[in-house]
This record gives structure tokens, sequence and C-alpha cells, in this order.
């Protein structure tokens, strides 16, 4: 499915001394089956954009386009089906007694039998790697096996675009390594997935575009490789290191993820 | 904002700069002083503090009104009950057995109006004196009672962390019921039943989340030597002014003479 | 396990989750208590007498949210001082003092839940630095913050270093290049206690713990320079430039 965003501005408490812009006419598309990264800092706007994607937050004006189709026609459940939104720190929003209830939640209140429930919650708990945490109480669960149990609940709905907000807030080295994992395996199987992050590194190595958003609006779009070598203040370190090179660079490309830019770097320094 | 029952105003005005305990010690002082008062003129004096107290806290006379509206029904219920009901004093006017006597008319307005000043004491307090003035206020009237045994201080250290903790609830709550709205639940659909069961993936997570939070402070409460209250000092500071002894004063002084008239 | 931090050390404490890390900083403050062993901070025993440990040690955790206890960041600020019974006109002066040396001045009637992680973090420790700790335990106090506020929270213990012993656990080695020793815990065992230049060499030592060097330092790894400076890109752009230019002299 493409998703496209088109000029969306958001106001919140509109007319009131509240009033704050958090969106100023952004516009972006996710493509059907690519990894797109959102990067951005606190005041961004990006939460507040994430939620325009399954219309949790309606647009001030502008439009939300589900393959052509303005998505405010779509019934909503079906919307937020097709497009599953994972909060940062999701697993402050477990609530079952056993992991497999509520990764059964979203499944169940489409009203699909039980057989095609069952089904669905162990295939999303295989995707995560936590089919072993079934039966487990969520709340005896460590924090990594609660992202992960978390995440499963919106796989659970079979979306199409996989938004997710912050998604390695918190964990560590080793989980973050996991996820990023998960990432490349969604796409591999045709799902969308957004990554929004203010982690430069690790949208850098999953991302097929990258958007960077800044108090509201689009300051770049594109390929990792444009993005971050036209603006090296907002790449990776190591992409930076290669832009510092300046024109001993030159000869190595643009390599973005890591493995790649060191295979250059060695290339160089060996000559 | 929705500026609800008498939730805090913040401007300035002399009343802002009273004293929570001068404006607790007045508004109990009034609670009891109208149960004392029994004439029009009498009510009629405490009619007429109020609203200079009205104008004296700078707060916006519609947003005191709204403060009448829960309790529209009772005052309204009150007086149609005493006006209907009571046989008291000469007969005003009959329908077959429906009469309306003099008393009862009087009895009923009185309690309304009764009714209506208590609330609009009650407003004017929370009004005029911040959640956090309004605890410092209360523990500090309340500590001789320690020598009861009654928990004072951890009384107003759990209105504290209350006050603290009850904006990053409130968002917390937001969130939650963000994140289950995006895997298809709907808390506006069904009966009451099925409504009071929708909340139930919110009130769980929120529920949890607020136990490992009391945790988590418990924690760094005693590492940074909580001790409970035991040779505790306050940064805050309440100091009573020559202002506040001459509302006091006043406040008396207009109690009295009520229920005195 | 045995250990020991001598005054004004900067200790980095690193393993996998479950390993024992947050454990070890509980037992230092007495929020735990050991089964058998001693332990000795500042010269008392925590879990005898923690309200005289917890006067020389501050502890900052990792949820920057539940560390502030106060509805306005002054009062939270003066919160320890409050329960030593500092006196009053002191403590004022003081907690303007904690809340300048964290770079927070203005923020004194701010309330905690319209601040950023970074910024909660760093009222928490101002209200730890305001007590004047001689020893402060880091509970992975950056995990949950973004960029931003990893580094202004660690500009401003790099600040205080020196002067206190810091133990501090994390799981973003990055922050520990330059800290006098690195203790690994696994399993609940101390399985090494090295520099940080040993440590990001170890590359065995690493995978089995679970570490992770950051990118810059993984880099520098490949190249074959060295990885445990804490560097920029340009100072990296630097090294390798100097590295060619060193190999076409040699030819």
């Amino acid at each position: 499915m493409r998703l496209e965003l088109r000029d969306i501005r958001h106001v919140y408490s509109p007319g009131t001394p509240f009033e704050v812009e958090a969106l100023r006419g952004v516009s972006l598309a996710v493509e059907p089956g690519e990894v797109l990264g959102i990067l951005g800092g606190t005041g961004s706007g990006k939460s507040t954009l994430v939620q325009h994607m399954n219309l949790l937050l309606e647009p001030t004006s502008g439009d939300v386009l589900v393959d052509g189709v303005n998505a405010a026609t779509l019934k909503k459940s079906e919307l937020r089906r097709r497009v599953g939104l994972v909060f940062q720190f999701p697993e402050a929003a477990l609530f079952a007694p056993t992991v497999a209830e509520d990764v059964a939640f979203a499944p169940r209140r489409r009203g699909l039998d039980e057989g095609e429930v069952d089904h669905r919650v162990r295939e999303s708990l295989s995707l995560v790697g936590a089919e072993h945490l079934k039966d487990r109480s969520p709340f005896a669960l460590s924090g990594g096996e609660q992202r992960r149990v978390a995440i499963a609940g919106v796989l659970a709905m079979g979306p199409e675009v996989l938004v997710l907000d912050e998604p390695t807030s918190g964990l560590d080295p080793a989980a973050r390594g996991d996820l990023l994992r998960l990432i490349r395996t969604l796409r591999h199987t045709g799902t969308s997935v957004v990554l929004v992050s203010h982690d430069t590194d690790e949208v850098a190595e999953v991302a097929d575009r990258i958007c960077v958003l800044d108090k509201g609006e689009v300051r770049a779009i594109g390929p990792p490789s444009e993005v971050f070598y036209m603006n090296p203040e907002l790449a990776p370190a190591t992409v930076q290191t290669v832009a510092a090179l300046g024109d001993i660079g030159h000869d190595i490309g643009r390599p973005v993820r890591f493995e790649e830019t060191l295979r250059a770097l060695r290339s160089l320094v060996q000559g | 904002m929705n500026r609800g029952f008498g939730q805090f105003y913040p401007v300035a005005s002399a009343l802002h700069a009273l004293d929570p305990r001068t404006k607790i010690v007045a508004t109990a002082l009034l609670v009891f002083g109208l149960f004392l008062v029994d004439s029009a003129a009498g009510i009629a004096l405490v009619v007429a503090a109020i609203v200079a107290l009205v104008a004296a806290s700078r707060v916006p006379p519609v947003t005191f009104m709204r403060t009448f509206r829960p309790v529209a029904f009772i005052v309204a219920l009150t007086v149609l009950f005493q006006v209907l009901f009571s046989r008291e004093g000469e007969t005003l006017f009959a329908w077959g057995i429906l009469e309306v006597h003099a008393g009862g008319l009087r009895l009923g307005l009185f309690l309304g109006l009764r009714i209506l000043l208590l609330v609009s004491a009650a407003a004017l307090l929370t009004a005029t004196t911040a959640p956090l003035a309004l605890s410092d206020g209360l523990e500090d009237l309340l500590s001789p009672l320690k020598k009861l045994r009654f928990p004072a201080h951890e009384v107003a250290m759990m209105m504290t962390i209350a006050l603290r903790f009850i904006p990053t609830l409130h968002e917390e709550t937001q969130k939650i019921t963000k994140a289950q709205a995006a895997r298809g639940a709907d808390f506006s659909e069904g009966g009451p039943l099925s409504r009071v069961r929708a909340t139930i993936p919110i009130l769980i997570p929120l529920t949890v989340g607020a136990f490992r939070r009391a945790d988590d402070l418990a924690e760094a409460m005693e590492s940074r030597g909580y001790r409970g209250g035991e040779g505790r000092t306050r940064y805050r500071e309440l100091r009573f002014r020559p202002r506040d002894a001459i509302a006091l004063t006043v406040t008396a002084l207009i109690l009295a003479g009520a229920a005195l008239l | 396990m045995t250990f020991e931090a001598r005054s004004g050390e900067y200790v980095g404490v690193v393993g996998p989750n479950g390993g024992g890390k947050s454990t070890l900083l509980r037992l230092l403050n007495g929020l735990l208590v050991a089964d058998s062993g001693i332990v000795r901070v500042a010269g008392y025993d925590p879990a005898a007498e923690p309200f005289e440990v917890r006067r020389r040690v501050g502890m900052l955790f990792q949820n920057p949210e539940n560390g502030l206890v106060a509805p306005f960041v002054e009062d939270d600020v003066a919160f320890g001082m409050e329960n030593r019974g500092v006196p009053r006109e002191e403590m004022r002066d003081r907690v303007g003092e904690a809340i300048g040396a964290v770079g927070l001045s203005g923020y004194e009637r701010r309330e905690p839940h319209t601040l950023s992680g970074g910024e909660k973090q760093r009222v928490a420790l101002a209200g730890l630095l305001a007590l004047e700790p001689e020893i402060l335990l880091l509970d992975e106090p950056t995990s949950m913050l973004d960029a931003a506020g990893r580094r202004d929270v660690m500009d401003r213990i790099g600040a205080l270093r020196g002067d206190r012993t810091i133990l501090h656990v994390t799981h973003h080695l990055g922050e520990l290049l330059d800290a006098d020793r690195i203790l690994v815990l696994n399993g609940g065992r101390l399985v090494a206690d090295v520099s940080p230049e040993r440590l990001v060499l170890d590359a065995e030592r690493l995978t089995e713990n679970r570490l992770v060097l950051p990118p810059l330092s993984r880099l520098a790894t490949g190249l074959g320079l060295a990885a445990a400076r804490p560097r920029t890109p340009e100072d990296l752009a630097r090294e390798i430039r100097e590295k060619i230019r060193k190999r076409a002299a040699a030819r």
C-alpha cells in the first residue's frame, strides 16, 4: 500500500493561549515495501506526524491518502488495521493475563474466529522471537521481552505498513540489534516500515529512504546517501568521518551503512 | 483549558496573596458560621461578603458561576422540597393537597442559599490557592494533631506526590488509550456495560504502571535520605503576615455579625 | 564479587541485563542488603547505617520521570536537604547553586512534566549535588534519553570527575571510553576489571558479554587505529589521513 501525507498541518489547542503549530505543511509518502526512516529531535513533530498515519490524530489541514483514497473516508478500524502504529515504550500498554491473550486483542477485536486468532498470535510471536513467552504474564517479563510482545500485538493485525516510534528506546545493544533485524525481516515480507528515531546510526542501517523533520517541516527527504552527504551535520558519525576526509573521501563514493563504510575506508587506507 | 469547578485560577489578587492557612481557616469558619446564621439580614450580609470576595479575587465571575452547575440540581431540589412540603407559617397558595406556606418558602430559600454560599466559599478557596499551597497549609494546620498520632506529614507528602504525578498520569492515560485505539479498541461503542469493559485495557496498564512508579519513586526517595517526617525541615515557607490577621479578624466579625443579626 | 574503588575514580560497570549491575549499585547505598560478605562505603556499612551512607552517596536512576518527587523543580532539588534537616536559609542558596551547576538556571518554578528527559535527569542530578556527595552511583541514567539528552547529562557528569568517585552503569560503551576502569558483570560474577583500552580490543570478551562499541570506535578498530580514545568524526578523519600519508611515504 502507498501511504501519502499531503501538506499536513497540525495545530494543537487552536485559539487558546496554548496554541502550538506542531506540523507546518508536511508532505511525504511511504512507498510499498520500503523502510522509511524519519529523523528528528524533540519538538520536530515526529510523534505528531506519525499519529496522522492511522488518523489517531486528524490534520488541521491537508490529506492522508491510502492508495490514492482519502483516509478520512475509510472506516477507522480498517485503517488502523492496515497501518499499525507502535508507540514509544509500547510495553506500557500491556494488560492481559498472558502474552497470548494480549497479542490476541487486536485480531479478536476484528471478529476473527478463534482458530484464525490463534494462528495470528503464533505467527506474530514467532516473528519477534517470543513464542516461548506465549503463556507467561506480560508483567513478569524483562523490558526487552515486553517490547517484543507489544510489537507482536500490533503485527497480529497483519498491517501493510508498520509505524514504529522510537522502538529501540531504552533497549540494550543486543535487543536493539534484534529489533533492526526484525525490521529487515518485515521488509522482506513486503510490509513497509516507518522507523521514527532520533538515532541516526540505526536509521542509517535499515532505511531505504530518509525524511528529516525539523520544527514541523520536512528539511530533507531522499535516499540516505543523498540526505546524509548533502547535510553532513545530520549524518551518523561514520558518514561524517567520510565527509570530513574531504577530497580523499570522494574516491570511495557515499557509503552509508557501517559495513560498507568500513570496507570503503579500509580500501582507501590500504591503497 | 477547561476551567472547571473551583480550579486554581492563577492571577494576582489580595486573596491570592493570603497565607493558605488563613484561607483554610476562614473557609472553615464560614462553613461553621453559615449554620448559625438564621435571619434574612444575616444571610444578606454573608452574600454581600462573598460577592465582595469574588470581586477581590479577580477571578472572572463567569468562572465562578460554573461552580454552581454541579449543585444546581441539588439546590433546586432542596428548595422545591421545602416549598412544597413544609407546613410552617401562613399559607400562601393552595391547590388541593399542594400547599405553599411562607415558612416553607423562607426555609427553602435559606437552605438553597446556604448551599450556594458553601459552594462559593469552597470554590473561592481552591480558585485562589495553588494546590501545593493548599497542601502545605493543611499540613501545617494539622501538624498539632501529630501528638495524637495523626500522620499529618505523611498525608501532606501524599498530597505533594499526587500533585506532582497528576499531569504525568494524565499523559500516560492518553498514551495508553491511543495505543489501544491503534489496536482496534473502541471506547465509544456499545451500551454502558461494554463501555466499562472497554476501559480494562486502559485501567490495568495504568494501575500496574502506577505501582511500578511508586516502587521507583520509593527507591529514589529513600536514596535521598527520606525517612518520614522526623527531623525534616521545609524548603517552602508559609508566612503569616499582618494582612492575614486582618483577613481572619474581618471574617470572624462578619460571621459573628451575621449570626447575631 | 570483590572489588574496590578509590577516591576520585571513574568506574564503568557493564554487562548483559540481569547480570547484577543494578544490584551492585543498590548494595552500595543500602537499598539492598548483601546475604553475605562485607560492603564498606566511605567507611560505613550501608546495611547498618543507610542514612549516613546516603548523605555521602548520591544515586541517579534510569527512569527520569520517577526520580522527581515534587511538583516544582526547586522543591525537588531541595528534597534531599529537607530530609537532612538543613535550615531553610541555607537551602535556598544551595538549591540555586545546584540548579546552576547543571545548567538549568531559570527552571526553578518549572513543573516536571513540562521538562524533556534530559532536563529531568539534570534536575535529579542537581538534587544529588545539593548534598555534596563524595560518591555518585549512576544506574543507566541515559538509557531512556534521546541523543541530545544523553549529551547534556554526560557533559554535566563529565564535569564532576576528579572530585568524586563515580560508578557508572551503562550499555553505551562510548560513555566509558575515558573511564579509569571498567567492570564487566555477567551472571552475578565480576568477569573483568580492566582499562577501557584493553576492553575495546578484546573482541571475544565484548561478544561474550553482549557489549557493543560505538560506531566510531568500531571503525577505528577496523582500521587498525586506537579505539579507546573518545573522538569526533573530524579527529578520526585526521587519523585516517595521517595513516594514508604514512603509507604513501613508506612506499
